[in-house]
């Protein structure tokens, strides 16, 4: 079964048909970005723009989009940045959700697969999630100060971020990171002393201190981390809540929500751990003894 | 046998070597440091004089201190007040500001009292 939930920041479809004792349901997280050129001036071909959009900031050299290049930019924006994103996590079903029965009768329950998809749309879109509207870098340009709905032609660029304790580069492409913001996530040091929640998260101090954090792909780096699931992990529960719910409404189907507390699952309580390796699908049993499987088991046909 | 006279001298020779050797290489790391310390001299010569080593100084400590090196580098340091200076650094969707109180010592030098950085949003 698909079944789709729409959030403000993106659509979340669970996809359960594809489990089987070795496949996990997948859920894919849905981005649609509408991008709109911003060209010179008057048709030219050249012009220029100020850094963040804003006329009291300094101006940098633009020229006027063509076609094949916005396409360029448009597939090369969506696919680096989700197969950066898609696919990195798994998300540990520890509440009993989405159970299903094989032909040879043996039950299962799936863990979740995480995958995003980036869709591309005009701007003027009425179903776009974001808008972003787009400069194009002269080519002598080499940087320009966009912002979260302003970017440039050179965002997709590997570039450095920051300096390590050691004086090493922390390079970062800045689309990614942005996209991680798409998705809902903050800075990784928000809710440190040097970063309170309650004050400007866009601090310098955000992007984070120690080495390791400001490599995070939500600092000034490019490393993905586990909390980075939480997207998937927002989305999971309104699924595994939904099928309660939908029980609870059709009391047929109460047995399976209520038989989880039996292998104490709770699907109000679950957290449903994310993990960057794969994690195979679970009998009940192994769900109640908390057995977690990561190499191929050996499952009847 | 040398006269002792003969060995002063050549002691002499000998300390005045070596001393040219240790200002020569003091010259030369300074030069490849780039740094830009200036003497009390320069900085109380005038109105102007002074206000470069203020710069010096601020950007020295923005060399030395920042470490957010990528972004559109700086956008400008402004006098705020007699002691006061802010340096912004543009870097993407925000501008980090760096606040710097400065003190000028009795021969003219300024020192650096505090640093404080804040952040504009974009």
């Amino acid at each position: 079964m698909k079944s789709t939930i729409k959030f403000p920041r993106f659509d979340a479809e669970l996809d359960t048909d594809c489990c089987d004792p070795y496949n996990n349901a997948e859920l894919t997280l849905t981005l649609r970005l509408g991008f709109t050129q911003i060209n010179p001036a008057g048709g030219a071909a050249a012009g220029s723009h100020h850094d963040y959009g804003n006329a009291a900031k300094p101006t940098r050299k633009t020229i006027k989009w063509t076609d094949a290049a916005w396409k360029t930019w448009k597939d090369n924006f969506c696919s680096t940045a989700q197969s950066f994103w898609t696919g990195k996590f798994w998300l540990v079903n520890d509440a009993g959700s989405f159970p299903f029965v094989t032909k040879s009768g043996q039950g299962y329950i799936p863990n979740v697969w995480c995958r995003m998809k980036i869709v591309a749309q005009d701007g003027s879109a009425a179903n776009n999630h974001h808008s972003i509207s787009v400069v194009r870098l002269d080519p002598s340009e080499s940087w320009f100060g966009s912002h979260s709905t302003l970017y440039d032609s050179k965002d997709t660029d590997l570039v450095q971020k920051n300096t390590d304790s050691a004086g090493n580069k922390v390079m970062q492409r800045a689309h990614v990171h942005e996209v991680g913001h798409l998705l809902g996530l903050g800075h990784v040091d928000i809710g440190k002393a040097h970063c309170p929640a309650s004050g400007d998260t866009n601090a310098s101090a955000c992007y984070g201190v120690a080495d390791n954090d400001m490599k995070s792909v939500m600092g000034s780096g490019m490393e993905l981390r586990l909390e980075h699931a939480e997207p998937w992990r927002e989305a999971i529960r309104g699924f595994s809540i939904g099928e309660v719910l939908t029980g609870v409404l059709a009391p047929g189907k109460l047995f399976l929500p209520f038989g989880r507390l039996l292998i104490g699952a709770n699907p109000l309580f679950a957290v449903w751990p994310a993990k960057f390796k794969r994690h195979y699908p679970r009998t009940a049993e192994e769900v109640a003894a908390g057995t977690l499987i990561t190499a191929k088991p050996a499952r009847p046909a | 046998m040398t006269k002792p006279s003969q060995r002063s001298m050549a002691f002499f020779a000998a300390a005045l070597v070596a001393a040219l050797a240790i200002w020569g290489t003091s010259l030369a790391r300074a030069e490849k440091q780039g740094t830009t310390q200036n003497s009390a001299e320069e900085c109380k010569m005038d109105p102007v004089a002074q206000s470069i080593c203020v710069y010096d100084l601020i950007l020295d400590d923005i060399r030395d201190n920042y470490r957010q090196r990528g972004g559109g580098g700086i956008s400008g340091i402004v006098q705020t007040s007699t002691t006061g200076f802010t340096a912004r650094l543009e870097q993407e969707g925000r501008v980090d500001v760096r606040s710097y109180e400065i003190r000028f010592e009795a021969d003219g030098r300024p020192a650096i009292v505090s640093v404080t950085e804040a952040t504009e949003t974009m």
